[in-house]
């Protein structure tokens, strides 16, 4: 119990520093700041709530999301003569299909979430690669998307999709039996299956999840740059479950929601701000971003015992 | 019927390894039929290159893989210690490589000792870990490369013996497989290593100090990813944040395919440089023979994919099911 008040006595620490950095920065409450942060935490918190189901079905986190996110992007750009709507269809659709079976693989037979993904990583860099041979996505010249990239005073596209994706998670996880089925396989595995629950057609759903919502992050990023290759998604991965750990949702799983990945996500993209704005050097912004996602780590999984 | 014996004993745990090894071989080696250019000498020592490259972190990730963890932290220590070696052994490359590998060392023993008095699974701890590793290594480098002057150290390390076909750092790499090995094998440490593998919870009935095993190994395997990370940069001459960012995948490849259990407590050192070995050939081998570099990524991910489809705990359950008249599975352990 007292190494549980020191957890929280840090976690308090923390954010009282996070709000002590933000009022002494000079610039930080102004509009392009926000922007740009709010921005940010849009794109990573789209892939962190793809993470977030992921890992509260008791998988840990996927390796493979960057992946997922780039090549969705790419495919987006590809198929974007069809139309905005068909090319964002069937961009979401392979979102889908490339986690989902993973996530089948995962749950049907109880393989490893981790290998599975690295697995999964390697092997969409590869195909991608061979079909495209290395060549960038470029969106096709007639291709009309300007609402992907619309905005409206300071609030830009992929900022409302990532609140509507935020609200439609939590009602999601809240309402429905998958989401209540979601949180029982994370926690106890055993006692799912011995509720009847179809354990793996969950897991499965889970990765279905996270392929969709990793794929509106790619389609955005990809409207966003207006081209796309298969670094688009790099290091979205860690930042994904950084946010996913910052908002408090446990790794062993079978806990979170939606809203904190909300909190995490926004709190990732200010931090980063903040490191930019305070004149940090690329090399010791990653520095402190690793120490920062070290510390929650430790703190979040501090508290309960495997 | 002495063919089935022959197939059984290629496919029983230990030898599988060496048998994927020599399939591996005989397959690329006819894929190059009449080009000949397989088993060139030259071949044969980028082969031995790479593996002296990959194999200590393989070795340390299927160490930590063995007690049942899994160390993301492994590309970060290979990537400091480079940075470390280069910046402080220029004059003294003996302490160079003293302050490389004692940098992997801290890491490995500051999480292992992390998640032991957490109580915390290693995966996302040393996701973390690896971060700040990459981090340390991107300010140390000022996120360049920087260079390795002393000419001396990277030229004896590079010199091909044996005929030609393993450089010194090769043959380095090799003794410590060789003595990692004979710690499993003859000492008392490698049976309580498997044992805390095995069964985390009822080892400590034997007598086992699990706590310690846990940092030991991950002390142990971040000072073996330093060590393959500053023969590395002594060898090439260079280290960068950014050498090597495949790393992880080629590892966690090499340690499965070496025969390392994906559930804990099974896996044997040489196996590991079996897997090295085959991670290697086929690299060597498919770019020898003219294939494209997605090849290798398609070929390592789907070898992957498979051998974890393989290892899953309800794989035969599942083949039982969907048997035509097969009777009702038996309840899987987990």
């Amino acid at each position: 119990m007292t190494r549980q008040h020191a957890i929280n006595a840090v976690r308090a620490l923390l954010i009282v520093l996070l709000a002590v950095a933000m009022a002494t920065t000079p610039g930080f409450f102004s509009a392009p700041s926000i922007i740009a942060t709010l921005d940010y935490a849009s794109l990573i918190g789209l892939v962190a709530i793809g993470m977030a189901f992921v890992t509260i079905s008791g998988s840990i986190m996927s390796l493979a999301l960057s992946a997922t996110m780039a090549t969705c992007g790419e495919i987006f750009l590809l198929a974007s003569g069809l139309g905005m709507w068909t090319a964002i269809a069937i961009a979401l659709a392979a979102g889908v299909v490339i986690t989902g079976v993973q996530g089948f693989i995962i749950g049907i037979i109880r393989a490893n979430p981790i290998i599975v993904t690295i697995a999964a990583f390697a092997l969409l860099h590869g195909i991608v690669s061979a079909l495209t041979g290395g060549a960038r996505a470029y969106p096709d010249s007639a291709a009309e998307y300007s609402l992907l990239r619309a905005r409206i005073g300071m609030v830009q596209a992929p900022l409302i999709v990532f609140a509507a994706g935020a609200v439609a998670a939590q009602l999601v996880l809240t309402f429905t039996r998958f989401g209540r089925n979601l949180f029982l396989v994370g926690s106890n595995f055993r006692a799912a299956e011995a509720a009847g629950i179809v354990t793996w057609r969950t897991i499965s759903i889970a990765y279905c999840v996270a392929g969709l919502y990793t794929a509106f992050a790619g389609i955005m990023a990809a409207a966003r740059y207006q081209t796309a290759d298969l670094e688009l998604g790099a290091g979205y991965d860690y930042e994904a479950i950084a946010a996913v750990l910052i908002g408090g949702i446990a790794i062993q799983g079978g806990m979170g929601s939606a809203w904190r990945v909300v909190i995490g996500a926004v709190v990732f993209a200010a931090a980063g701000t903040l490191l930019v704005l305070r004149g940090y050097s690329t090399e010791m912004q990653k520095l402190l971003t690793g120490v920062l996602i070290f510390s929650v780590v430790c703190l979040q999984t501090g508290g309960a015992k495997r | 019927m002495s063919g089935v014996r022959f197939l059984h004993l290629a496919g029983a745990p230990n030898v599988r390894p060496f048998t994927i090894l020599a399939v591996t071989f005989a397959a690329i080696a006819l894929a190059d039929l009449g080009f000949g250019t397989l088993l060139h000498s030259a071949t044969i020592f980028s082969v031995t290159q790479l593996f002296a490259t990959l194999g200590l972190a393989a070795l340390g990730l299927g160490l930590t893989m063995i007690v049942d963890e899994f160390d993301l932290s492994i590309p970060g220590s290979f990537t400091v210690a480079g940075a470390v070696a280069v910046l402080t052994g220029a004059e003294y490359p003996w302490l160079g490589l003293a302050c490389g590998v004692a940098s992997g060392f801290a890491a490995g023993a500051i999480q292992g000792a992390l998640i032991v008095s957490l109580g915390v699974r290693a995966v996302g701890l040393t996701l973390g870990g690896f971060l700040t590793l990459i981090g340390i290594t991107y300010v140390l480098t000022g996120g360049s490369t920087i260079a390795y002057p002393n000419h001396a150290v990277s030229s004896w390390l590079y010199q091909p013996t044996f005929f030609g076909l393993i450089s010194n750092r090769g043959l380095v790499v090799l003794a410590i497989f060789l003595a990692a090995a004979a710690i499993m094998f003859f000492t008392r440490l490698g049976r309580d290593i498997i044992a805390t593998g095995s069964n985390r919870a009822g080892a400590p009935v034997a007598g086992v100090n699990t706590s310690a095993i846990i940092i030991g190994v991950f002390s142990a395997a971040g000072a073996l990813a330093a060590l393959g990370g500053v023969l590395l940069s002594y060898s090439l001459q260079a280290a960068s944040a950014t050498q090597l960012s495949d790393t992880l995948v080629a590892a966690a490849s090499a340690a499965i395919l070496g025969g390392v259990s994906l559930s804990g407590g099974k896996g044997r050192a040489l196996g590991i440089a079996a897997g090295v070995l085959t991670i290697c050939l086929l690299r060597s081998g498919l770019s020898a023979i003219g294939a494209k570099p997605y090849t290798l990524e398609i070929v390592t991910g789907t070898l992957l994919l498979v051998v974890a489809i393989f290892d899953a705990p309800r794989f035969l359950q599942q083949m039982r099911r969907l048997r035509p008249r097969g009777s009702s599975a038996a309840p899987g352990k987990n």
